[in-house]
């Protein structure tokens, strides 16, 4: 019998406000890339209750693991709740098809599917990194189902809209070593929620790079959240995607984490809040936003009039 | 004369990655080459990210100034916070300019 010398034990309520206990017991799994060690448990049958976020949280952990060698024959234990999360969510095939096979898994990345009704829309989305294929994908297939949903309400349509931009424009700038990553989006009438989580290159480092480190990581992470600061280099351009989705929170009362590599950032119900957390490496992007007053960008900030631009529209 | 327009509905309704953003920016500038002056049809963008914003519509402001903008490019069924995107970015060009 192998003995378990690792377990991560999933949260038994997997809401948002459980990502830091769970990235908190997961950051080792990023120091064992290619070291097959042996005895790892990841026990999900404690599992009462998964959100969206739950979900794709243990996908991604799943898929880091097994495209990485991490563990040497690991085990998992699922029972009916995380099962009925991973079917509510769209996640059921993927995920037990990585546990199987991770070479079959890959070709079902791409296969995720839309479920709607009139209570809710459930949307996960494969980001591959050929990104002129996802951005077809997105625009021809994927937005419109999300369009239609709510086309009883056009101005919220434009907010989840100019929230997608920014979060995927983000992601494509951002994530360049993911290629397995996954925008969800899970909404009713009155709400939505929207998550993109990866394990490319964290929004820490890509500041780093861009030479926009802070005195310390944290202050680097709530740094991005700032109306940016323009670099001369277009591509290194950054940090007015996420002040936009920052500020669609704090109109709408609603919440927006960020998480990237040991530091964490809400904007909660109007409160802003800070600090370290476990190591995640990528970045973790989760916003849920009441539809009742939806905001969008001319909400927001509007062109300084100073610049007196000459544009002609009709 | 009729004036070109381009319509850039095959690219909605959203414009979120810079790949997109540069096939954008090209069929525009290659436009403008053989044109006196075009019509951009943004009437199926309903939102765009402003980092493209400025990729494309910033760029061609500070390439070619704003009167010539004003003059040979028309934009054409934005909404107010298509506008409001496409303003900021070009602002942004302004600025990172300066």
């Amino acid at each position: 019998m192998n003995l378990i010398n690792r377990i991560i034990i999933a949260p038994k309520h997997f809401r948002a406000n459980s990502i830091i206990d769970f990235i908190n017991d997961c950051q080792d799994i990023y120091r064992l890339s290619n070291k097959n060690e042996n005895g790892f448990l990841l026990d999900l049958g404690k599992v009462k209750e998964c959100t969206m976020i739950g979900v794709l949280l243990i996908y991604k952990i799943i898929e880091f693991s097994i495209k990485n060698n991490c563990f040497n024959m690991p085990r998992y234990i699922i029972d009916l709740p995380f099962q009925e999360a991973m079917e509510k969510y769209g996640f059921t095939k993927l995920i037990l098809t990585y546990l199987a096979d991770k070479d079959v898994a890959e070709k079902e990345f791409a296969n995720l599917k839309i479920s709607v009704s009139d209570n809710f829309i459930i949307a996960p989305q494969a980001l591959l990194r050929n990104d002129k294929y996802s951005s077809e994908l997105l625009n021809k297939k994927y937005l419109p189902q999300i369009q239609q949903y709510y086309s009883f309400n056009d101005k919220a349509v434009t907010m989840i809209f100019l929230c997608f931009s920014e979060i995927l424009l983000n992601f494509w700038e951002h994530a360049v070593d993911d290629t397995q990553s996954i925008i969800v989006a899970n909404g009713n009438k009155s709400n939505i929620e929207i998550a993109c989580v990866d394990n490319g290159k964290g929004v820490l480092t890509t500041l780093k790079l861009a030479g926009k480190e802070q005195k310390d990581n944290l202050s680097t992470l709530i740094s991005a959240v700032k109306k940016g600061v323009t670099s001369k280099d277009l591509s290194n351009h950054m940090g007015y995607g996420l002040w936009i989705i920052d500020q669609i929170a704090a109109k709408t009362l609603g919440r927006f984490h960020l998480y990237s590599e040991g530091c964490y950032y809400f904007r909660e119900f109007g409160k802003v809040k800070s600090g370290k957390c476990g190591h995640w490496q990528g970045t973790i992007v989760y916003l849920s936003i009441p539809l009742g007053k939806p905001v969008t960008l001319a909400d927001i900030e509007t062109p300084d009039d100073n610049n007196n631009l000459q544009i002609k529209w009709i | 004369m009729d004036m070109k327009e381009i319509k850039l509905s095959q690219y909605g309704p959203i414009v979120s990655s810079k790949t997109v953003g540069d096939e954008i920016y090209t069929l525009i500038n290659s436009s403008l080459k053989k044109e006196q002056s075009i019509t951009i049809n943004l009437e199926n963008i309903k939102s765009m990210a402003t980092f493209c914003a400025k990729q494309i519509f910033g760029k061609l402001y500070i390439e070619m100034g704003s009167q010539q903008f004003f003059d040979r490019i028309t934009l054409k069924g934005a909404d107010n916070d298509l506008k409001t995107i496409i303003q900021i970015g070009i602002q942004h060009a302004l600025e990172e300019r300066k």
